[in-house]
Parts: C-alpha cells; structure tokens; sequence
C-alpha cells in the first residue's frame, strides 16, 4: 500500500468577480459574477512509505491546495485520494493521528506560553499518555536541540527557534506522514539549514514520509530524495533530485583562475557570467560544446592557477524547466 | 473521541494562557468594579429619592445589580475568536486535530473565564461587600448559591458566543449577530434589574428565551426570601437550556461547517 495515493486529483475556487464604478457595484450585489478558477487539473501521484517528497511550483501553481487536500482541510472537486489509507476529507478525525503538519505561516503553539505547555497540550488532544509523553519529548528535545526553548515564552523565541518548536510539536505523535508546507519560509540562512538537517535526519531515523512544498529549492536540495514540478495545476517533472540537473540541464558552469588578467572565449555555446580580473566565469551549453573543449581553447591563450567546473544552481535548473514549458505551452 | 480530559486540558491550558495576560486582567477588572459601583449608586440615589417603588431591599438590589455587571465582564469575548479564526482560515488547520473544533474553543472561553472568576469571585465580591457595607439578606448561603449558578449561567453565555461567532462562516463576520443576541442577552436577561419589575407580558417573552437561565436566573437567588424563582426551578431551567444548546450548537455547527472553504494557495 502507498504512504499517500493521489489519482486525476480536481480542484477549482469560485472567485466573485468585483465590478467597477457605481453601476457595476449596484448590479454584482443584486446579480453577482462568478469566476472559476482551476487550481488543480487532475494530478496524479504515489508516495511510499518512508520517502521525502518535494512539491515545488511558482505561486499559484496549487502545491498548497494539494497539501491542504492531502491533509483533510479542503475537499477536492474530483479525483481519489488516499493517505494512510484513508480518504482525508472524509475521515479527518482518523487521519489527525496518522499526520502531522508544519504550515510555516501558521501556529500551533500557545503565543504566550512556554512551548512545553503546548507539547503537553497536543499529546493530550493526540490521547498520548504521561509515560510516553515522557519519552517522546526527551528523546525530541535531544534531536531537536531545544532543552533551553522549552521554559522560554513562545512570543519571546526567534523565528528559527519557533519553527524548531512548531516541528517538535507536529512530530510529538510520531506520525507516519509529516506534511510541511513552506517550512523554511521568512528564516535566516543558518536557521534554514538546522530546519532542513533536523527535518532529514527525523524522517531519516523514523521511516516518516516527508511531503514538502516550497519556493525554496534548498529546501528540495537537502531534505527531499523526489521532486514534483507543479504549474497551473499539472504535474511538469515527477523524477529524482538527482536526476533533475542530468536529464533536465545539459549546462555547466566552468571558472577559470588565470595569470593573466584577462582571456576571451569566444566559441558557440559559451556564454560569459562574469568577469574580474585574472577570473572569468562562463556557462557552457554541453549540446553545443563539450567542457573539455573550453579547457582546452583556455588553456592555449592563458597560463591557467585553477579551474572549478560546477552544476548551476538548482533555482537556474528550475527556472529553465518553467521556461522551457511555457515555450511548448505556447 | 473527545473525552472529559482533552476538554480539560484545553481550559487548563487557557486558564494559564489567561492568567498571563495581567494588565489586560486588571483593567477590565477595574472596568467591572467601576460599573459595578456606578449601578450600586444608581439604586442608592432610586432609594433615597424614593423614584419608584422597590419591592426588595436596596441593599439586595445592589447585590443583583453588581453580580449581572461582573457576568458580563467575567466572560471572555468567544465570537470574536471564532471569527477571526474564520476570517483567517485557522479554523481549517484546527479541523486536522484529533478535536471538535469548537468544543476545543468552549473549553478554552471555559479555561479564560475560570481565571477571571477567581478574581471576580474574591477580589469584585469583596469591593461590593465593603461599598455596600452588608450582605444580601440571604447571607453567604444565597451569595454562594447564586456565584455558583452564575458561573454555569456564564458556561450557557460561551456556547452562545460560539454559535454567534461561527454564524460568520455565512454572513462573513459574527458582529451583527452577536450584538442581537447581547441586546436580546441586556434586556431579557434583566441585566439592569429584575425581570419582576418588567410588565407581565414582557416577563413571559423572557422566559421563553435561555437568557434567563445565563442571567437573571442566578443572580435572584440573592434577593433571598424574596428571590421569585425557586432553585428548584433554576436547576430545572438550567438543565433544559443547556441540552437546547447543546443541540442547537451541533446543529449550527454542522450545518456552517459545511460552508467551509480557503483558499488554495
């Protein structure tokens, strides 16, 4: 049995259309204009138990509607859903103690009480009793490196000190599935790579299934094994982290350190990314040119101290991807 | 399955939430008192003017008058939580947890009114007591009697606000029906004095309403030998709101959950 089953998934709002000036405003209140907007169209996916999952796409794109989907908050207009075996919308109660969710612009801590008031609270209302309690929340206390967070006022924590807290408080009833949506969402870099770490050694360690959606493509990179590539409501890419670079990318990013202080390349499929002197970054196209190539042509104009050949960044990979399907769109 | 204990862990948890939040606490208690002895003078100054007639002693009157004022002050503002939890959306992400949504909001009004009872309860009782200068002339048993039901009384009040409050699920916010119900609450209730100076007709609207159980139900018990309602009556009056609302708040509840739906992204 698949963690999460999602079969031709169908999702579409009803937005009131605002008329403008007096006469429209007068006539939309006696005869209002609705407009259908389609946040999902018919997605299908399976995730096994035990795999990390990132759900990206641009705003809009309806990675938030299938999270709150897949958690029970909203009801689809079509399709099959399935987590844990269960249908979300239809069995709430049952499915509360089989996930547990990070939604990173929300809170589920008490804002004026220390965090471990809120723990004692949600392992009450998940039916976990005092003994286990006990133990779940030392041996997430030493994971999650929170000991000194847990007498502290919640209102008084940083962000990154908040969001430890809030993952704490949604792993207190060891559920099989997390759900994260924009988790690293308003963190520091540095808070945003404990968050990611703390994430992937949990899931690592409990065998949780990790679906997360994000902007981020860090938090894609470090935490998630799989990626989905969402777009107006379509799946574009379901494959491998790994395999997105090689089978979706065929650039890379080579830099040179020379002695000289400045060399030219000029080939088909180079394409200079910046220059300082005795450095020059360029992009090359390995359709067109071949990077062994490149280090060659340098290497007979320049005397050359060192050379790093490297992947673009993820977010470039990403944006291609978009670029790319919105060309065959249009 | 929602158990005695979740709901207690909920009010426990707000209890505490609430006891936090000192000034606020202080200055509305300061508010509540400062009514409180703005109707004892109102009373005293009908009395010595001999305005109308007062079939009980004024001193009773004074009692009632201040134990209506710490009612309302004593409950927490429940609608609006519910509808800012509305308007934001949280009610959603409240829906994944293992609790009704708003039995978990009720056992957390519960928890804050308990903490603003412990003050009310000492500190306001003691204020009337030393500016009125006696008790109600059922002495300390009536007093208890009557603090008692009213605190189930001001229970009855929080399930009311929370049906008020989840009304906005329909009508986008909950003001406009919970302003009904408070004037409904002001004047059926015999907020400002007894529904037995009211015309018949009037009381007999009253009594149709679960006002009476959250209000002037309790506090009478005060006007001693000549409290009109019997206890008797006020238990069977009690128990008989409490289910209708039970009831008639599953049946909100249901029928505006329903309505519920966010946005996606």
């Amino acid at each position: 049995m698949h963690a999460l089953s999602v079969q031709k998934l169908k999702k579409s709002f009803q937005i009131k259309k605002s008329g403008r000036g007096f006469k429209s405003t007068v006539s939309s209140f006696f005869k209002p204009e609705w407009q259908t907007v389609e946040a999902l169209r018919g997605i299908s996916f399976d995730i096994e138990q035990g795999e990390r999952v990132a759900f990206i796409g641009p705003n809009g794109a309806g990675k938030s509607t299938t999270i709150k989907i897949l958690s029970g908050i909203l009801q689809p207009g079509g399709g099959k859903v399935r987590v844990a075996g269960l249908t979300p919308w239809e069995e709430r109660e049952k499915l509360a103690y089989n996930i547990g969710t990070v939604f990173g612009q929300r809170s589920q801590l008490w804002y004026h009480l220390p965090a471990q008031d809120s723990f004692r609270l949600l392992a009450s209302a998940y039916d976990i009793d005092d003994d286990s309690y006990k133990k779940r929340i030392a041996m997430l206390t030493d994971s999650f490196d929170i000991s000194d967070l847990m007498d502290k006022p919640v209102r008084q924590m940083s962000l990154g000190q908040r969001m430890r807290c809030e993952i704490v408080a949604s792993f207190i009833h060891q559920p099989p599935i997390l759900f994260l949506d924009e988790p690293t969402v308003g963190l520091d870099v540095s808070a945003k790579a404990v968050i990611r770490d703390l994430v992937y050694e949990s899931s690592k360690k409990d065998g949780t299934t990790v679906l997360l959606t994000s902007h981020d493509t860090g938090d894609m990179e470090r935490v998630c094994d799989r990626v989905i590539l969402i777009d107006e409501g379509k799946i574009i890419i379901d494959d491998k982290v790994s395999k997105l670079r090689s089978n979706y990318i065929r650039k890379k990013v080579v830099t040179f350190s020379t002695k000289e202080e400045g060399i030219t390349l000029e080939m088909n499929g180079v394409k200079k990314t910046e220059s300082a002197p005795h450095i020059l970054t360029v992009e090359v196209d390995t359709k067109k040119q071949s990077v062994e190539s490149v280090i060659q042509k340098a290497m007979t104009q320049s005397s050359l101290r060192d050379i790093s050949v490297e992947d673009p960044p993820m977010e470039d990979v990403i944006k291609s991807i978009y670029a790319k399907t919105k060309r065959k769109g249009a | 399955m929602v158990t005695a204990q979740k709901l207690y862990v909920f009010a426990s948890t707000s209890f505490r939430d609430h006891m936090s939040h000192r000034l606020k606490l202080t200055a509305r208690f300061i508010l509540c008192v400062f009514f409180m002895f703005v109707f004892i003078e109102f009373w005293q100054l009908i009395e010595r003017e001999k305005l109308i007639d007062i079939p009980f002693p004024v001193h009773d009157i004074c009692w009632y008058a201040s134990l209506t004022q710490m009612m309302l002050f004593m409950s927490p503002r429940l609608f609006m939580t519910v509808e800012d939890d509305v308007r934001n959306g949280d009610i959603a992400y409240s829906l994944i947890r293992p609790m009704p949504y708003l039995w978990m909001r009720i056992s957390e009004g519960i928890g804050a009114m308990t903490a603003n009872t412990l003050i009310y309860y000492t500190l306001g009782v003691l204020c009337v007591y030393l500016y009125i200068g006696e008790l109600p002339s059922g002495g300390m048993a009536a007093l208890g009697t009557a603090l008692f039901f009213l605190y189930l009384g001001s229970i009855l009040h929080i399930l009311y606000q929370a049906m008020a409050g989840i009304t906005a699920l329909w009508l986008q916010e909950a003001e406009s029906v919970y302003r009904i119900y408070q004037k409904v609450l002001i004047v059926l209730g015999g907020l400002y004095m007894p529904l037995t100076l009211y015309p018949d007709w009037l009381q007999t609207w009253a009594f149709l309403t679960p006002v009476v159980a959250m209000l002037y139900g309790p506090v009478q018990l005060v006007l001693g030998a000549n409290s009109p309602l019997g206890l008797e009556t006020l238990i069977l009056l009690m128990v008989f709101w409490f289910g209708f609302s039970i009831l008639l708040m599953n049946f909100i509840y249901r029928a505006c959950i329903g309505r519920l739906e966010i946005n996606g992204g």
